[in-house]
C-alpha cells in the first residue's frame, strides 16, 4: 500500500483513492486524531465535520477517539471528508500562537493501520482529509 | 507555630505577577489551597486527582495500610467531571455568560470540589490533643465566578458562533459531494443542529442565529453544482472567525475574569492518635466565605493592570482540647498587579469567642504587605512583611511581632492537547 499523506491545509477538489488491503475488508474501519500544541499557555479548540458515504457523522469536538466509519467492504468506493478546525485561544501564553501537530490514525478492528501527521501554525487552521476508500 | 501562620496567610495572601498566577489569582486568593489541606496546615506537593468513582475509591484505599492511616496523603476531586473524557478540554462556553437557562446551577456544580488529606499533627493545630495523624476533609464551591471583559467576550462569542456555523457548511459540502439528497434545507439544518454535539449544546439563541445566517448564505435547494458557492460562504465565515480570534489573542490575558466572585469553603480536621481509622477524634471545623471584586483597569490590550479587592469571613470551631475558644476571622486585602510586579496589603482580625483567664484580649490580628516580581515564566520572587498572630488563644497577646518572609516560586506546567 502506498497511500500518501491525505491531510491537506487547503481543500482539494477531488477525493484521491485511499487503498486498504483486501485482507481487511470485513474489518471495522475507525479513525482517531491527536493534536498537540508546541507552546504552553494556550488553549486548543478542535471541531470536526466528518461525512462518510454522503452522511454526516457529527463527531464530538476535541480529538476524535476511534470514530467508527463502517466495515471496509461497505466503504469500498465511498468518499470520506474530514475537516478539522483548530483554534488557539490565548490563556497565559504570549504571541505568536503556537504551532500544532495534528495526527490522523486509521484503525481496522481497533488495530492501527496507518497514521499521518501535519504541522499547522496559525491562530485558526482548517485541515482537510478527502479520500475515496478503495479495497485492493 | 509556623504551620498555623501558614494556614492564615494562604487564605488571603499569595499571588504574583506571572501570567499563570494572575490567571489563577482569584482562585488563589479565595482559598489558596484545598480546604482539607488548609485546616491541617499542610501544602502537599503531590495531590492525587481521581477522575472517576473507581479511581476515587482506589485513592481512598491507598490512604490506608492495614487499617492504618498513611501520612502525607492528599487528594482533591471534582465529582461533576467523574467519568467525563472531556474534563480537561477547553470549553469556551465556560467563559461566555449567555450559555443557557441551567447555566448557574451547572457552573456551581462544576466547581464543587472535595479534598482529603492526612498529615502528622502540629501542636499549634491540635493543642493538647494526643499527637498522631491528622485527617482533613474539605469542600469548596464557586458561587459567583466573574466574567470576561465585554470586548473579549464579544469577540470570543462571535468566533464561537462562526466556527460552529462552518460545521453546517462543511457537512452540507460533504453530503453534496457524497451525492446525498438534502431535501428541505431548513429541516436538514434543524436535524444537523440537534444531531451535532457541538451545535446542540449551544444556547438556543445562538443556534437560531447560526441557522439564519446559514440559510441566508446557501441556495434553497442546493445541489452538487452549488458546492463552489457554498465553499465561498464557508471561507468568508472562517475569515471572520479568524479575525475575531486574532482580536481575542491580542489581549495579554484575554481569559482573565473580572467583576464579582464568591467562594464558599468548609473543612474539618480529625486526629487519629494511634494512626487508626476507627479511633479518630474531631479537632476542629471551619467555614470560609470569600467575596472578591476585580477591576481590570488596563488601557492597553497587551498590558496587565488589575486591582483586586478581597475579603474573607471565616468561622472556626475547636474542640476544647485544641482551644477552648472558637474563632471568628474577618479580613480584607487590596492588591494592584502591573505587568511583572504586584503589591498587596492585607489585614485579618481574629476574635476569640471564649477568652482564657490568662489572656488579656479576646482579639488579635495580622497584617502583611507583599511585593512580588516575575523574573521569568517559571520563577517569581516574593517578599512579605508585617505583623502576625499565631491563631491560638493561648498566645493571643503578641500580635506586634514583626516578620518578613522572602522567597522564590517555581512553576512547571504541561502543554495542552486536544483530548
Amino acid at each position: 500500500m502506498a497511500n500518501s499523506n491525505p491531510i491537506k491545509k487547503s481543500e482539494p477538489d477531488s477525493y484521491p483513492e485511499f487503498e486498504i488491503a483486501a485482507e481487511h475488508s470485513s474489518k471495522e474501519l475507525s479513525i482517531s486524531t491527536e493534536t498537540t500544541l508546541d507552546k504552553e499557555g494556550w488553549n486548543l479548540d478542535i471541531i470536526h465535520s466528518l461525512v462518510v458515504k454522503g452522511k454526516s457523522l457529527n463527531p464530538p469536538g476535541g480529538d476524535l477517539d476511534q470514530i467508527e466509519l463502517g466495515t471496509c467492504e461497505d466503504l469500498d468506493g465511498k468518499k470520506m471528508r474530514l475537516v478539522s478546525t483548530l483554534s488557539r485561544i490565548k490563556d497565559t501564553g504570549s504571541n505568536p500562537p503556537p504551532g500544532a501537530s495534528y495526527t490522523l490514525t486509521f484503525f481496522v478492528d481497533g488495530e492501527e493501520l496507518e497514521s499521518y501527521t501535519v504541522k499547522a501554525g496559525g491562530t485558526l487552521d482548517r485541515l482537510f482529509t478527502k479520500i475515496q476508500i478503495t479495497i485492493k | 507555630m509556623n504551620r498555623i501562620y501558614c494556614i492564615c496567610i494562604v487564605v488571603l495572601l499569595t499571588t504574583s505577577a506571572s501570567g499563570q498566577e494572575i490567571s489563577d489569582a482569584i482562585k488563589s486568593l479565595q482559598v489558596n489551597s484545598s480546604p482539607a489541606f488548609i485546616i491541617l496546615g499542610v501544602e502537599p506537593e503531590n495531590i492525587q486527582r481521581p477522575n472517576s468513582p473507581s479511581e476515587f475509591v482506589a485513592n481512598v484505599q491507598s490512604a490506608t495500610v492495614n487499617n492504618t492511616l498513611a501520612t502525607n496523603f492528599a487528594m482533591e476531586t471534582t465529582p461533576y467531571w467523574w467519568g467525563r473524557k472531556d474534563s480537561k478540554r477547553f470549553d469556551v462556553l465556560d467563559y461566555l455568560t449567555s450559555r443557557g437557562k441551567d447555566d448557574y446551577l451547572k457552573k456551581v456544580l462544576q466547581s464543587v470540589t472535595f479534598s482529603f488529606a492526612t498529615s502528622p499533627t502540629d501542636s499549634m493545630v491540635i493543642g493538647s490533643l494526643k499527637p498522631g495523624t491528622g485527617l482533613g476533609l474539605g469542600f469548596r464551591m464557586q458561587l459567583f465566578t466573574g466574567h470576561l471583559s465585554a470586548k473579549v467576550e464579544r469577540s470570543l462569542a462571535s468566533w464561537y458562533q462562526l466556527t460552529r456555523a462552518t460545521l453546517l457548511f462543511d457537512n452540507l459540502i460533504g453530503e453534496l459531494e457524497g451525492d446525498a439528497d438534502i431535501g428541505d434545507l431548513e429541516d436538514w439544518a434543524d436535524d444537523q443542529i440537534s444531531a451535532d454535539p457541538e451545535l446542540s449544546k449551544m444556547p438556543e439563541a445562538m443556534q437560531e442565529l447560526i441557522k439564519e445566517r446559514f440559510l441566508r448564505s446557501v441556495p434553497a435547494n442546493p445541489t452538487k453544482t452549488d458546492v463552489p458557492k457554498i465553499r465561498k460562504g464557508v471561507n468568508s465565515f472562517v475569515a471572520k472567525a479568524k479575525k475575531n480570534l486574532v482580536d481575542v489573542n491580542s489581549y495579554r490575558l484575554p481569559l482573565t475574569r473580572e467583576g464579582f466572585m464568591l467562594e464558599l469553603a468548609g473543612a474539618s480536621a480529625r486526629i487519629a492518635s494511634n494512626l487508626e481509622w476507627n479511633d479518630m477524634v474531631l479537632a476542629k471545623r471551619a467555614f470560609w466565605l470569600t467575596p472578591s471584586y476585580r477591576f481590570n483597569v488596563n488601557e492597553k490590550q497587551d498590558g496587565i493592570d488589575i486591582i483586586d479587592v478581597m475579603a474573607v469571613a471565616r468561622w472556626t470551631s475547636n474542640v476544647d482540647l485544641v482551644d477552648p475558644s472558637d474563632y471568628l476571622d474577618a479580613g480584607g486585602k487590596i492588591q494592584y498587579i502591573h505587568e511583572r510586579w504586584s503589591l498587596s496589603y492585607e489585614a485579618i482580625y481574629r476574635y476569640a469567642t471564649k477568652k482564657p483567664d490568662n489572656v488579656e484580649k479576646s482579639y488579635t490580628y495580622r497584617t502583611g504587605l507583599t511585593f512580588s516580581y516575575k523574573l521569568n515564566d517559571l520563577v517569581t520572587f516574593k517578599v512579605t512583611g508585617g505583623k502576625k498572630f499565631n491563631g491560638n488563644t493561648l498566645e493571643y497577646d503578641e500580635p506586634q511581632r514583626m516578620f518578613i518572609v522572602g522567597g522564590f516560586n517555581f512553576g512547571i506546567s504541561k502543554l495542552q492537547n486536544g483530548g
